[in-house]
């Protein structure tokens, strides 16, 4: 079986540009998302040579429109999805939500195809750069986009987005979600049992529509939520990752501190079922972790990053070395996005703050991320097949000594040894390979 | 011939605790004496002639029933035989180490022990409180016994039995739970702020819970737009300006969840129970905010007569009040010294 035959929901069938498309105007009036107007914009700038002006244009548009269409599905639940308890149902999408968060998720819910994934992401380090460069006369004024990378971005944006009609989207992806909230699925039911075989990331979506689920519904749609999680939850219990069993523990927390009693007796039943209690944070104080992790990556990700990021990083620094268990996945994430820098550099102004926070990490804390965090996150396996960023890894990871015996993964394993004999080649190729299996 | 004689409540206490005891799945005499014993001790317990009313849970797996309390932290402070001659040395040495935050617990060992000691939970503003927390999971025996008013003890289990015991012999039925979650709602009637609307009614629905319960009886009254100075029953009317604002306090609480918001939200509890200490009613407006305090009623010339009622000033003055509701306010509750609770509410 393929895993693609078991997933719960899937992204759109053809691509809505072939791969062989490289006229630009031919791609722009394929983008059913844009206006004629915009289309004939696109295809004059390139006629120029604005491919800088374009390619931001085209990438704007994307992120917009998907955050957007993301929206729609409903922020307590792209909060839930992305871990951020600071987003609630009035943030706004485009600010509260980054670029890579929006694709990434955008994967998770099977809007994009593994390859149009990867692919945005390089687009969008790529416009990220030409965007920030600043007008220095010592600059080498002959580093421009080209006509290649421009096409490069705007085929991928139409295949991915643009090409697409809104309603399209996500559609499976809905209906699954309402089929949780609106009937009892037994344990024979198919999506019950698709489940066991998934890859993992459908795992974990599910598990944040079930939460979302507890946080929005009320009576008869809560009752439903509940007995599919309880249905749920323990049938994957042993599949699931550290950080998602903290989602689970954290999610009873905060519905217990929000006075929620009937979420609370659902997810209490859950938790019990599963000997979850280990994973209920003692208190809240991750959700303030979380929040600012977040604004260190969203700094990181956006333009002029290496001015953006030491603020939220200091505030990260400030907030103290103890860094709860909940939060310790995003906050790894941030740290490392700082200190492994991209392609272009490293922002130095950040590194006082983020040697701070890794200095406050044991060995153990290192190996939870290995074994239990890594293989998900995408944001740093797609740094770690870089030059740059995965030299830094290199520096930064081999004095640990981190023993790859106590590394259960497979591929983290290997990855861990490339790491600690310094083949930089064997490393990028096999982060490229865990970003696959983490987008498959 | 002459006699003496005495009633006592005890027979029908400690049958009726046997039974709740049954219905939450315990069979153990000891258990049900302890209760008994903790029923009457807790009515009036004072220490240096300080009264304290803890509340204390009887349970079989302190750690079972912690779960259900994120952050739960408990102290042992002793082990003592399962009987009621015990309940003396648990509330000498626990009381006094009680307070809004902190519990008795009393572990059931085996049919012949206990241990005890104090606990308590991460508690912000909006959790669950400890009588609505037990019933989270109802598969774990565990009994809360707490006094809800002066003369009324309340017994309640994890699957849901209640028992009120009323140590009076004058009081007239009433649903408290239902009077107060009424007047807190007309309170709240013109709170519309969309991202705090449920959260903030819960939460000042609790509050007043909590804060009833604790006073020695009170009269609050709701009004829209509420100027005392217009109503000449209650003229005399101490204004608390600034007003003070629960739901703006609750916002800024609900929205940014720092350590600041909450110890203002704090202040702003603290305060109300200072005001529930003072004679006199306390006045709401319609956005869960207090106005004023320290109202006496007054009854003016020409008003209707005040139909004949057993009680004191305050009840009287209920009575009057009810005649303003409509006109005047839309929602007066009334809070007897033994826990009776009376609402009168504008039709709806």
């Amino acid at each position: 079986m393929t895993p693609t035959s078991v997933d719960l929901w899937v992204a759109p069938g053809l691509p809505a540009v072939p791969d062989t498309l490289s006229d630009p105007s031919e791609i722009a009036t394929r983008a059913l998302q844009l206006r004629d107007r915009e289309k004939h914009q696109i295809a004059t700038n390139f006629s120029a040579g604005n491919y800088e002006l374009v390619a931001t244009f085209v990438w704007m548009r994307t992120m917009s429109l998907l955050k957007k269409q993301l929206a729609a599905l409903g922020m307590e639940f792209i909060s839930e999805l992305l871990q951020r308890p600071d987003i609630d149902e009035y943030s706004d999408v485009s600010s509260a939500v980054s670029d890579t968060e929006a694709i990434s998720l955008a994967r998770d819910l099977g809007i994009l195809t593994p390859l149009q994934t990867m692919r945005l992401l390089h687009s969008q380090a790529v416009v990220a750069h030409f965007a920030s460069v600043e007008n220095d006369p010592a600059a080498d004024q002959n580093e421009v986009m080209t006509r290649e990378e421009a096409v490069s971005c705007l085929r991928v944006c139409v295949q991915g987005v643009l090409g697409h009609q809104r309603v399209v989207v996500a559609e499976d992806f809905k209906r699954f979600r309402a089929k949780l909230e609106s009937e009892t699925l037994g344990d024979e039911a198919p999506e019950i049992m698709k489940l066991d075989s998934c890859p993992y990331f459908f795992v974990k979506t599910a598990i944040g529509v079930l939460l979302a689920l507890f946080k929005t519904s009320k009576s008869a749609q809560l009752e439903h939520s509940a007995r599919n999680a309880l249905v749920i939850i323990p049938r994957i219990w042993d599949r699931l990752k550290a950080p998602e069993r903290w989602q689970i523990g954290q999610a009873y927390a905060v519905e217990f501190s929000e006075g929620r009693k009937d979420s609370v007796k659902g997810l209490h039943a859950v938790l019990l079922a599963v000997g979850g209690f280990d994973y209920v944070p003692e208190n809240l104080r991750s959700a303030t972790f979380a929040k600012v992790a977040s604004e260190v990556i969203a700094a990181h990700q956006g333009m002029n990053n290496f001015y953006n990021e030491p603020a939220p990083m200091r505030e990260l620094a400030g907030l103290g070395s103890s860094i709860p268990g909940p939060a310790l996945a995003i906050c790894m994430t941030a740290v490392l996005c700082v200190k492994l820098g991209n392609y272009y550099g490293i922002a130095y102004e950040a590194q006082f703050a983020a040697d701070q926070v890794i200095s406050g990490l044991s060995k153990e804390r290192w190996l939870y991320y290995f074994n239990e965090c890594l293989d998900q996150d995408r944001l740093i396996l797609s740094k770690l097949q870089e030059g740059r960023p995965s030299a830094n890894w290199i520096s930064l990871v081999r004095p640990l000594e981190l023993d790859s015996a106590a590394v259960k993964n497979r591929n983290t394993k290997a990855l861990l040894r490339a790491t600690n004999s310094q083949d930089e080649k064997k490393l990028n190729d096999i982060a490229g390979l865990m970003l696959k299996s983490s987008l498959q | 011939m002459p006699g003496s004689a005495s009633v006592s409540f005890r027979d029908q206490t400690t049958g009726r605790i046997n039974d709740l005891l049954l219905d939450e799945g315990l069979t153990c005499a000891h258990s049900q004496t302890l209760l008994s014993f903790l029923a009457g001790a807790l009515l009036n317990y004072k220490e240096e002639g300080i009264e304290f009313t803890p509340s204390v849970i009887l349970c079989v797996s302190l750690n079972n029933f912690l779960k259900s309390f994120p952050g739960a932290v408990a102290h042992e402070i002793g082990k003592v035989p399962l009987d009621p001659s015990s309940a003396p040395r648990i509330l000498k040495d626990c009381a006094p180490l009680t307070n809004k935050n902190w519990y008795v617990f009393i572990e059931r060992v085996d049919q012949n022990n206990a241990r005890y000691g104090v606990f308590t939970y991460f508690r912000l503003p909006t959790a669950i409180p400890l009588h609505e927390g037990i019933a989270i999971d109802s598969s774990e025996f565990c009994v809360l016994i707490r006094k809800i008013s002066t003369n009324t003890i309340e017994i309640r289990g994890a699957k849901g039995s209640i028992l009120t015991l009323i140590f009076s012999t004058v009081r007239d039925p009433s649903a408290v739970d239902t009077t107060i979650q009424e007047f807190s709602e007309a309170c709240c009637v013109d709170v519309d702020d969309p991202k705090i609307k449920n959260e903030f009614k819960n939460y000042f629905r609790r509050l007043l819970q909590d804060a009833l319960t604790s006073s020695h009886g009170t009269m609050l009254v709701c009004g829209r737009d509420l100027k005392l100075s217009d109503i000449p029953e209650l003229q005399d009317a101490v204004p608390v300006s600034p007003v003070l604002d629960f739901q703006t306090a609750f916002t800024e609480y609900h929205i940014s969840n720092s350590a600041g918001s909450i110890l203002n939200l704090q202040r702003c509890e603290e305060l109300l129970h200072g005001l529930l200490r003072c004679d006199g009613i306390i006045a709401f407006d319609t956005y869960g905010r207090i106005v004023a305090y320290r109202a006496i009623f007054r009854p003016q010339a020409g008003a209707p007569p005040i139909p004949p009622v057993v009680g004191g000033t305050r009840r009287r003055a209920y009575e009057g009040l009810k005649g303003l509701v409509g006109p005047r306010l839309i929602s007066v509750l009334f809070r007897s010294q033994d826990g009776l609770t009376l609402h009168h509410g504008a039709p709806k």
